[in-house]
Formats: structure tokens, sequence, C-alpha cells
């Protein structure tokens, strides 16, 4: 008894195969690729395999291989329980349309529709993705905030979620007025307290005092189908998940959700081998290799090195921020990570080393090779995550050590502007996130969002890593643009190569997950201006359509004067 | 009553967890110890020497772990055993002073204490290496001691370097030498009920002259604007200073507790009506019991 074979038909069908790169026809069986070709070989298909059913829903799309977002967060799908407050526009997981708030009396406005709506006048008002860099740098105060509300506690985190604001009432609760010789409640040249809250302490007693908790940690069965819901929405069927403590609770939690039929994304969770001490995390991520699902995959171990640059605690090398700000922060000290790091790789397990700035790439470079040289690790797939600052001799060692890149190209976009007068200088924020040079080293390449640090879109992604513009229309590094194909592949079939999840997703051919991305255009016909502006229609998941919540024309971003 | 809480600050190999065993070895029986090993590749929980049940693990990570699983939750965790005192070891890369801001802000604890560790013998290559100088450098930031361990181990030139370095990176903070984390036990505790209960803390410790303590005991009451401005007049070498005091005014005694500049005075209506302090610094030479007569001196 064999189980029935469907055959979507769309108006073409870009595969990202080698043998067979564009077809129109694809045949899905259990929810595998079963065939791909054209018309002509669904005449074939339909004599050899009786009762095959054909649906014509994509007759006028383009299919691709669903999208692998190889560095994305399951926590986009707790951040929209509160409200956004981002410069950009961006939608919810529900198709809401949400942030593009261009001055600061729009964020206060936004904030003051949001409080109307709210029925208990307790409640505290949590709000998040706001970045103070798009406003010249204006800080926000309390009396601002008071004139949202000066009764209901209202806490603004900022998009870097290092730092805060409050209003009066939040400061009244926690008791942060006077004299508490605390650094982290900013005062003016006045002695005024502003209501800026920064550094974990006073973070954390401002949301205890309120009640408030933001969902950081802690991830819920909703939320993991609100992350999956972004990923239709994007076109993604495979998201990485970097990263999760993963102790036995949590795994429950993941593998309920994903062993459910309608659950519409497949996740790649990340072990986060900070939160366990070293030997129990070894031993811990080497049980989780057996675990998962199809739908829930392991393997990848994260690890924390530096901070971010726009937050200024990225480890740069000489000679440091273009501003001058002090070099940033290690997570552990250095001698730390190279132990941890050496003894994941000597269990044979794969490494996802965030490193921001050229400081900690380095390093990070030096304990590979160590780690390595001690225990070779064959088809280590170690990679180096935003790896935004690494120079051309970086790139190189990487290519001969077997290490691959995942680049944050949606900074060029977001932040590139700051970059170029702010944090890196002309030189350094044209050389960022260095698509080209990488893939001339023969560096494995996937480009990436971190959402939700920027919306998960990978075909705005592979736009920036194409274009390379900044917000407001600035090229950054002509040399560093690649072509429309590379970054199509770094969206699919490289994102899969660094997730080891190669040969079951990142391409259309026979016997890999039948995982697609519903588009209404062909983004090599298109071209490289036009492919942020693809409309998304969907994923099919294992065979399964999914339907896009964002509906209407597709918002696209007016670039800044 | 709130709890004090001391912050133990230092980088790798400075010797944060002898100096942890220590400070449990003189304080009281219910401590709770907030200890961050993660990362750490043998990590050997027996050598901090207190009860499984009040030893928290601290997670490294960035802000978004440290909010569900950082110093925090892990002080609210802590507060449900009802510790009479906490101590928290901050990370290897941590800055004691962002950790002690939470004994400064929860209305449940006090800080007592910042205590940064430097390693005589590696001071000069740290602070110089341009992977971790400005993260040890900031370690000294807000220290009420730092500790120069190792001494033993350095020769006179590079022990003479690391002070010259403490004197340039951490002006005017009070320094002390020594040798396996070996401070006087009086200066390590926190709590002051049992000081004069018991008398003063055997010391086992030979400290070769390095610290001098003095009590002064008498019935006397003081004006609180004098005693209070004796108290910001204390000498630098002065660590710590606790006791009871009788102020003119105030219906019952007050618990003083200086430390390293820093000081709170307390109603402490259980306490002996008479005034008794014992003060504590980090100078062989200073004449301590004169300077307690003369914060005594500035009677009505
Ligand atoms: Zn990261
Ligand atoms: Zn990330």
């Amino acid at each position: 008894m064999t189980s029935p074979i469907t055959v979507f038909c769309a108006k073409k069908i870009r595969t990202m195969s080698r043998n067979r790169p564009t077809a129109t026809h694809v045949a899905v069986q259990d929810g595998k690729v079963r065939a791909v070709g054209t018309s002509s070989d669904l005449n074939d298909w339909m004599a050899t395999w009786p009762g095959i059913r054909v649906d014509d829903r994509y007759a006028d799309k383009v299919l691709m291989p669903g999208f692998v977002e190889a560095h994305g967060h399951a926590m986009e799908g707790g951040v929209w329980r509160d409200l956004f407050l981002g410069f950009f526009e961006r939608y919810s997981p529900e198709g809401q349309l949400e942030g593009g708030l261009k001055t600061l009396d729009q964020v206060l406005a936004r904030l003051k529709a949001a409080e109307a709506k709210m029925d208990d006048p307790s409640k505290p008002l949590l709000a998040w993705g706001y970045d103070p860099i798009y406003y010249d740098n204006q800080r926000m105060t309390r009396h601002q905030l008071d004139q949202v509300s000066t009764t209901r506690p209202i806490i603004v985190l900022h998009a870097s979620f290092h730092i805060m604001n409050v209003n009066s009432k939040v400061l009244e609760m926690a008791n942060m007025f006077g004299d508490t010789g605390v650094e982290g409640i900013l005062k003016d040249d006045s002695g005024d307290v502003t209501g800026e809250l920064q550094e974990m302490a006073a973070m954390f007693m401002a949301q205890e005092a309120t009640g408030a908790g933001f969902k950081l940690q802690g991830i819920s069965k909703d939320e993991l189908y609100w992350f999956g819901k972004s990923g239709v929405n994007a076109g993604v069927t495979t998201s990485a998940d970097l990263s999760q403590k993963m102790d036995e609770t949590q795994l429950s939690t993941y593998e309920e959700a994903t062993g459910e039929d309608g659950f519409p994304m497949r996740i790649a969770t990340a072990f986060a081998s900070m939160m366990w001490d070293v030997p129990a995390g070894v031993a811990r991520a080497k049980a989780l290799k057996s675990r998962g699902n199809d739908k829930l995959h392991f393997g990848v171990t994260k690890v924390m090195t530096d901070g971010s640059i726009q937050g200024f605690t990225a480890r740069v090398k000489w000679p440091g921020y273009h501003n001058g700000a002090p070099n940033g922060m290690w997570n552990s000290p250095p001698m730390q990570l190279k132990e941890l790091i050496k003894a994941y790789n000597a269990e044979g397990l794969q490494l996802h080393l965030h490193v921001n700035g050229d400081q900690a790439s380095e390093f990070v470079l030096d304990c590979l090779q160590e780690a390595l040289r001690e225990h070779p690790n064959p088809d280590h797939r170690h990679t180096l995550q935003h790896c935004q600052m690494a120079d051309s001799s970086q790139f190189r060692r990487m290519g001969a050590l077997g290490i691959c890149a995942n680049l944050f190209a949606n900074h060029i976009y977001y932040w590139g502007d700051q970059h170029y007068a702010l944090t890196m200088g002309p030189d350094r924020a044209n050389r960022m996130d260095a698509c080209a040079t990488a893939l001339a080293y023969n560096v494995p390449l996937a480009i990436h969002s971190d959402v939700p640090v920027t919306p998960l879109a990978p075909l705005f992604t592979a736009w920036c890593a194409v274009n390379r513009e900044t917000a407001t229309g600035r090229v950054l590094g002509e040399e560093e643009k690649i072509s429309v194909e590379q970054a199509l592949h770094a969206i699919t079939l490289g994102a899969a190569w660094q997730l080891k999840l190669d040969h079951l997703v990142g391409s259309i051919e026979i016997g890999k997950f039948a995982d697609f991305a519903v588009l209404d255009a062909d983004p090599v016909e298109v071209g490289a201006k036009a492919l942020k502006d693809i409309k998304v229609l969907g994923t099919v998941l294992g065979g399964t359509p999914q339907i896009s919540a964002i509906h209407g024309a597709k918002a696209t971003e007016p670039a800044r004067a | 009553m709130t709890v004090p809480v001391t912050v133990v600050g230092g980088f790798l190999g400075a010797g944060k967890t002898t100096l942890i065993n220590r400070i449990l070895a003189a304080a009281p029986a219910r401590t709770a110890v907030l200890v961050n090993d993660f990362g750490e590749i043998n990590v050997d929980f027996d050598l901090v020497e207190t009860d499984d049940d009040l030893i928290f693990e601290l997670s490294g990570g960035c802000i978004c772990c440290s909010m569900a699983e950082g110093v925090g939750p892990a002080i609210k965790r802590a507060l449900t055993t009802r510790p009479e005192v906490i101590l928290i070891e901050a990370s290897g890369v941590g800055e004691p002073r962002r950790v002690a801001e939470f004994a400064l802000l929860d209305p449940a604890l006090r800080l007592d204490m910042i205590v940064t560790l430097a390693n005589a013998v590696e001071l000069s290559e740290q602070v110089n290496d341009p992977l971790i100088g400005d993260t040890v450098v900031r370690q000294f930031d807000g220290a009420d001691l730092i500790v120069l361990n190792h001494t033993d181990t350095a020769p006179p030139e590079t022990l003479a370097e690391a002070h010259a370095i403490l004197r340039r990176l951490a002006v005017g903070r009070r320094v002390v030498e020594t040798v396996a984390a070996e401070l006087p036990l009086d200066m390590l505790t926190a709590s002051t009920h049992a000081i004069f209960s018991a008398g003063p803390l055997v010391d086992a410790s030979d400290h070769d002259g390095m610290y001098s303590s003095a009590t002064f005991v008498g019935p006397d009451a003081v004006e609180r604007a004098g005693f209070e401005a004796a108290l910001t007049a204390l000498p630098r070498s002065v660590l710590r200073l606790k006791g009871w005091v009788q102020i003119t005014d105030e219906p019952v005694p007050m618990l003083v507790q200086y430390v390293a500049g820093r000081w709170a005075l307390t109603p402490a209506p259980d306490a002996p009506a008479e005034t008794r302090l014992v003060a504590i610094a980090a100078s062989g030479e200073m004449d301590l019991a004169e300077t307690l007569q003369n914060i005594m001196g500035s009677k009505p």
C-alpha cells in the first residue's frame, strides 16, 4: 500500500539543485519530494503512479526551497506580547504592521494609544525595540513617559536589551529616587533621575517592583507557534534558534509543540553552553543529538564571546571604536572560553560562536585552531556567527580551517549609517559583513537576521548582501556585494549546511523534505534591486501548504532622508 | 533586618574561591553563597564549603539569560532560605560594582563590602594584555578593599610593580597584601551579633603586623553630627568599624556599620545601652585605639 502522491505545479520552481536548477512540477509523497520535473514529466508520473492528485493553487506562483534562517531566536514568538516601538516597520507573527516610528513624538503617541486600550489600570505597559540611535541619541526621559501615564508603570526596553526607560511610577515603586549610589540609575546634570536604567541590577529591580517580566526566556508552546508563524510569513521552513538551555522541562515543551501535525516550521535549536558547567554541558549536548523529531533538530552548540557593535560591547582590535568608546565586554574570561571550546570540540560537537568584533573573531580562530590540532574533528562545520568585523586575513584562516561564516547582512541596512559615522568609521564599515571576501576564500557562507533583533525575512537579508545599502541609501563597500544567485544559496543550502541539515532541506530534490517558499515572482528574474519587494504568500512544509498572515501589498520602508 | 551582602570579584586565578571559603569559615551558619563557575572546566563544588541548599549557581551568557538566571533571580531564590548573610562571587569578567548594585537597590539587602582580588604575580601581565587588560582594570572599580594575593610567589620587583599599577588604576582604594587570601576574620564578617557576646573572633593566622584592631567600650553617648563627621574623617586605612553607639536624642542604641568609607547608622533596640565599637585597619602602624578615642571624644 503506497501513500498518495500530490503534484504541485507552479509558474516556476527554482530548486537550488545543480542537476535541475528550474522546473514547474514537484511530486510530494509522505512529506518528501518524490520527483521534480515539468508538464511532460507529469504525464509519465501519472502513468506510473495511479491516483496522483494535481494541486494547481500555485500555478501562477514561483516556488523555491523553503528558506533557512541560520541565526534566529524563538524569543521572536514571545516579544510580541509587548508593544513594539521600532524605528522601522515590522510585521508581527499575526500579520500586524507595527513600528515605523520616525520621531520620539511618534513613539510617545504609540505608547499613549496602547495605554488607552488597556483595561486594568495597574497592569504595567511594557514595550520593546526602542532604539535611540535613530533619534540622534535623544534621551527619552521619565517626564515624557509620565505624559503617557503617571499611574500605570511603563517600561520601555531598548532594542539592545541592555538599557530601559521607565516612568516616574516605576521609579517610585522601585525606590529609585534619592541617593541610591547606583550608577545604573541615570541622572541628568541637575541631578534629576531621568528614568533611564542601565545594567542588570537596576533593570531587574524595576521589573521586580512592578511585577512586570519581559518574555526573554522560558519559551512556551504558544510562543513557539508564533515563532513558526513568523517563519511562514517570511517563507522560512527551517529556522535556527540560537540558543536555549534545553533541560528536560524545556525540551518537553519543544517536543510537544513540534511534534504536532499543525506546527508550521522546523526548528534547529542550539544548545546554550554558557548555561551549564562544561562537563554537564558536554554530556547534555551529546544526549540531545538523539532527541527531537522531523521538526526539531539538535546538534549545534552555541558559545557566546562578546557583545554587539552598536551597543559598543563587541571586542574590537586596534584602533578600537571610531568614536573612541572603550572596548567591549567578554562574556567569560578568554582562557575559560578556550577551555570550553576545546572540551566541546574534543567530543566531536559542532560549535556556533557568537563573535561580533574582530578581536573576538580572531581569538576564537586561535582557539579553534588549537582545539582542532589537539582533537581533529572531521566535517566539524564550526561557524562564526555575526563575524561582522573580520578582515580578509581572518577569512583566509577560516577558509584554511574549514570554518563557516554566518554574516549579519541585515546590519548593513539597519545600522550601516551608524557604523559608518560612529562605531567603526568608513574603512571598516565598508568591509563589514564581508560576504564577497568570505566566498573568495571558500568560506561556506550564510546570512541572517538574528530575529527578533531585526525582522525575519531572508529575501530582505539577501537584498542587503546583494545591494549593501544603508537605510539612508549609502552603499557600504561595493566590493563586498555578492550576486543574487550567491545570496539565494546563502539563505537556502548555505544556511542548511551550517546547521548540518543540507541532506534534508535547502533544495528541492528527491528524498528531501517537501519544504517550499511560495513567492509571487522569481528572485533571479526580478533582479538585485527588487529582491526585497517580492511578496511571500506562505510556505509548504512537508507537503502541507501554510498561508502567510500578511495580507495586502507588501510594505516597503521608504529610505530615510 | 536587612541581609548584608559581600561581593567578591577578581580575575581567574586571583583566589576568589579561597577567599570565599575563608569568609564562610568566619560567617554565620546561614550564609547563602552565589557562585559563578559556569564555563570553568574543573568545577569543584567541594571547594566551597557550605550547605548545598545554600549554594546558588549563577549562569553566564548575555543579558537575556541574566534576566532569567542571573544574579537577580538567584538573590531572590537565596532570600527564600532566610539567610543571615549573602556572599556573591562575581564572574571572572564581571564587574563587582555592578553586582553590588543589587544590594544597593533591594530593600531586603544591605551592601556590606566589595572585595576585589588581584594576582600579585600576574597583575602586570594581565593589565597589559590586549584581550583582558581593560576587563581586569574595570574590576577594581568601586572596590572597598583590594586584596593583592599570592604575594609569597611574587618577586620583590613584581610586587612593587603590582602596587604601582594599583596606585595608578585604583586611586585611593584600600589595598592589602595576602598569601592565600588570608584576611583577618574580623574584617570579613558582616554580621555583628556575635562579635561582642563571644568576644573578639579568634584569628589563627599571623598577619605579620599588617593589620591593627581596637575595641572601645564605654557608657558615653555622642552627638550625631559630631559622630558622623568623625566617621567621615576616618583615615583611609580603616577598613571596618562596627558595633553600637549611644546617640544623644536617640531613644535606642544605634548600630554602626562602616566599611571602607561607606557607613550606615540604624536603630538597634535590642542592643545593650552602652557604646561598643570595634575597628580594624590595614596598617600595623596606626594607633587605632587612639582613633577610636578621638571619635568618642566628640562627646557633648
Ligand atoms: Zn549573537
Ligand atoms: Zn542572536
